[in-house]
């Protein structure tokens, strides 16, 4: 405590920092009303703190370039580079990469924005060996956080000379071999009549199958591996072309080191990515996001806008034909997984969870409202109408998932023997959450959030007209028996504090979300919770008239 | 020692739902505490400047809602966290639980360089409550475990040990900034080769 007195702990209300920032915070601050004085502070750090889903969909910051965190105030970004900050981070970053590496200022635009599509002319033919060797060196570091503590160095010494054009190459047999496995290909045109080259993850063959194969060793398979990848690449490379990569597959005994992609990136020269427009992954994992951090640094900010996250193969079909290309069967049969679906195969008639609610009344005959609804909301009216955060506070997400597990194998639940009112709170909100499409469905979705931004007196006729006839007649009845016994909820409000609005809060979002996440914005989030809060408020006059 | 540059410092706030992240982050900036009882929207930030030896240090807080909703949106307020609280409430049992899944939450999410010495500091808060469920040892346990997480037991509502607590996440955090400057944020450049000008094939320069 010894130098913080409060004297000097003021929050900060000056406004030298709002003319660093160009910014359109108007979102951020619609959530944020409350704290305004406070924000001018921030505004400075914008750039690199918006939230991602505040962002337009072509800004979408996973694919940005974040600085690894503190930000000096006194750095004002330079607004002339670009009125959006993007640029500015991965230029400012490459600035102090240069100035470490102790490259002069001229060199700049060649290190470092090798892909962009402006200037490019004037730098290809005369300065492009100057290009890759300054760019070969800044892309290689990568070691800064440790994460990537392959030797790659010595994978790198580069001992080979670069014969990747030879037609008299003795590999060209096994080259045909690459070729078999089916790793990438080329197919087609996508929708935007750009040529498109699928990799597929799965179809990379195991250390096993490569030590008893023509190649015999790793090292051989990889090095052909990268030669026909460039080769390939080669054929498509003069004109517009993208890439869909499948990640679905990856295992530890068929990924290539890291050592070996470093080169393949090193040894991709500027042609192949100039013309590339855009990078598909499908179904990345939470290993590839983890691993962002780290090829960020080493590939620039330009290309980082190129990549999509595709998490299902639907969201594909917005730009690819998927008749034209081949997916991988096991990429098919992944793919139901991803979000809330189970394959198939273990759906079982009695499993209640990430399914669809139209699923579960088929199963249980004779009832309007699912049975784990009727269960949680009949323990919590006998014993948690008074419990101060019912609905608010969390319970163990073990014991979540084990009455889960009950629910599904069709197993008696029995709340007694838990004694946590919690508890069963948290599985109700589990329960709605999970299912494959939410109780006001996904169609209704932006109408819902036209209908929360009008504050009009007839704000709940028009509600009660869009659950009557727009709400299948299903999901109409589960919501009347779910609000009915949230509006008793708030009846107690005096004695468990969840008044409707906070009540709102925590079961807003598990009424109504949007099938594009990109959708379920905070600010989406807060006109869902105004739409809750009336359908809980206003529940006689909405569901008994 | 002149007066160095200002410093800011992303921080990050989590935790079960209503174990008092709002109310600590009221309390540290604002010095108030609302008796209101209000679960949170997604997320929000205040900051405040404070001083710590010769640096002026802005701390940027980011509290962030408990509801698990919300937690998809982790990732897009973790990212270039400098310090990460994790807070507890010491009559909740369940809420000492979650601490560890939290933890890792956060470290997945936000993917820190150096992730074993990623500065943590744990509360536990509500110490003003009589009904107090995790025993000061026990949580103290938890975090010698975790590699010496710093631990301090709060009261939001009374103001106890708030500023102390927030004081070592900056001093903390600050430390790190600086091993990661003696480190030099970019490793030695890996030398590459450079292949032979012109190449051999090319018979014009013979």
């Amino acid at each position: 405590m010894s130098s913080t007195s409060p004297d000097e702990t003021i929050p900060s209300t000056s406004n030298e920092f709002l003319i660093h920032n160009s910014l359109d915070m108007a979102q951020i601050n619609a959530h944020k009303a409350s704290n305004t004085p406070q924000n001018n502070t921030a505004d400075l750090d914008s750039h690199n703190e918006i939230p991602m889903n505040l962002l337009p969909a072509d800004k979408h910051p996973y694919w940005n370039n974040v600085p690894s965190g503190r930000t000096n105030i006194e750095d004002a970004p330079q607004l002339e580079y670009d009125e959006h900050h993007i640029d500015l981070i991965a230029d400012r970053d490459g600035a102090d990469l240069r100035q470490h590496l102790g490259y002069e200022d001229h060199q700049h635009d060649l290190g470092f924005s090798g892909d962009e599509d402006n200037g490019g002319d004037v730098y290809n033919n005369e300065s492009l060996s100057n290009t890759n060797k300054n760019r070969g060196a800044i892309k290689g570091n990568i070691t800064s956080d440790g994460i990537i503590d392959d030797d790659f160095e010595s994978e790198l010494g580069g001992h080979e000379p670069a014969n990747l054009h030879d037609t008299e190459d003795v590999d060209y047999q096994l080259m045909a071999k690459i070729a078999e496995y089916g790793i990438i290909e080329c197919c087609g045109d996508d929708k935007f009549g750009r040529k498109t080259i699928v990799c597929s993850a799965c179809r990379l063959p195991s250390e096993d199958v490569i030590k008893n194969s023509d190649f015999k060793t790793i090292q051989k398979f990889h090095e052909c591996l990268l030669k026909y990848f460039l080769r390939t690449f080669d054929q498509y490379v003069d004109v517009d072309y993208v890439i869909i990569y499948f990640h679905h597959g990856l295992r530890s005994y068929n990924r290539p080191s890291y050592g070996w992609l470093m080169k393949a990136y090193v040894r991709i020269d500027r042609k192949y990515k100039k013309n590339l427009k855009a990078v598909y992954i499908v179904h990345p994992t939470k290993w590839i996001k983890f691993l962002w951090p780290v090829l960020r640094s080493i590939i620039s900010a330009k290309f980082s806008r190129k990549v999509t996250y595709i998490n299902r193969l639907g969201e594909l079909a917005e730009y690819i034909h998927l008749e034209n290309i081949r997916i991988p069967n096991e990429v098919k049969t992944f793919d139901p997984v991803v979000r809330s679906q189970l394959p198939a195969g273990q759906i079982r008639p009695t499993t209640k969870f990430h399914v669809s609610l139209q699923f579960i009344l088929e199963n249980e005959p004779g009832e309007t409202v699912p049975i784990v609804i009727r269960q949680t909301i009949d323990y919590i009216k006998n014993n948690g109408l008074n419990e101060p955060g019912i609905f608010r506070r969390a319970a163990l997400v073990s014991l979540i998932k084990q009455i889960q597990e009950k629910y599904n194998e069709g197993q008696p639940v029995m709340f007694e023997q838990y004694g946590d009112v919690h508890l069963a709170a948290c599985v109700l909100k589990t329960f709605l959450r999970d299912l494959s499409e939410p109780i006001m469905t996904f169609r209704l979705y932006p109408e819902l959030l036209g209908l929360s931004a009008l504050k009009r007196p007839d704000q709940v006729d028009i509600i009660r007209d869009l659950i009557i006839e727009k709400l299948p007649a299903q999901n109409y009845n589960v919501l009347k028996y779910l609000i009915e016994f949230l509006n008793l909820v708030a009846n107690y409000s005096d004695t468990n504090l969840m008044t409707t609005s906070n009540l709102s809060i925590v079961f807003g979002p598990n009424l109504a979300w949007s099938e594009d996440d990109q959708m379920n914005t905070l600010a989406n989030y807060s006109l869902i919770n105004t739409f809750t809060e009336i359908l809980i408020a206003r529940y006689t006059e909405l569901f008994l008239k | 020692m002149a007066l160095r540059k200002k410093v800011l410092l992303k921080v990050i706030i989590l935790g079960d739902s209503g174990v008092g992240k709002t109310s600590l982050m009221n309390q540290f900036v604002n010095r108030k505490f609302s008796n209101q009882y209000k679960a949170t929207i997604g997320a929000d930030f205040l900051t405040k400047e404070l001083q710590i030896d010769d640096r002026l240090v802005t701390m940027q807080i980011w509290d962030t809602a408990g509801q698990e909703r919300f937690q998809s949106l982790g990732v897009a307020f973790y990212r270039g966290a400098d310090c990460c609280v994790l807070v507890m409430d010491v009559t909740s049992p369940t809420s000492f639980k979650s601490l560890e899944s939290w933890k890792d939450e956060f470290l997945i999410q936000a993917g820190p360089r150096d992730p074993e010495n990623f500065p943590f500091v744990v509360l536990g808060n509500k110490v003003d409550l009589e009904n107090r469920m995790i025993p000061t040892r026990k949580a103290q346990s938890w975090c010698q475990e975790k590699n010496n997480i710093p631990y301090y037991e709060t009261s939001a509502k009374e103001g106890v040990n708030v500023e102390k607590a927030f004081e070592t996440v900056a001093r903390n955090a600050l430390a790190r900034e600086k091993e990661i400057d003696q480190q030099a944020d970019f490793p030695i450049p890996i030398r590459i080769p450079q292949q032979e000008d012109p190449p051999k094939r090319d018979g014009c320069s013979c």
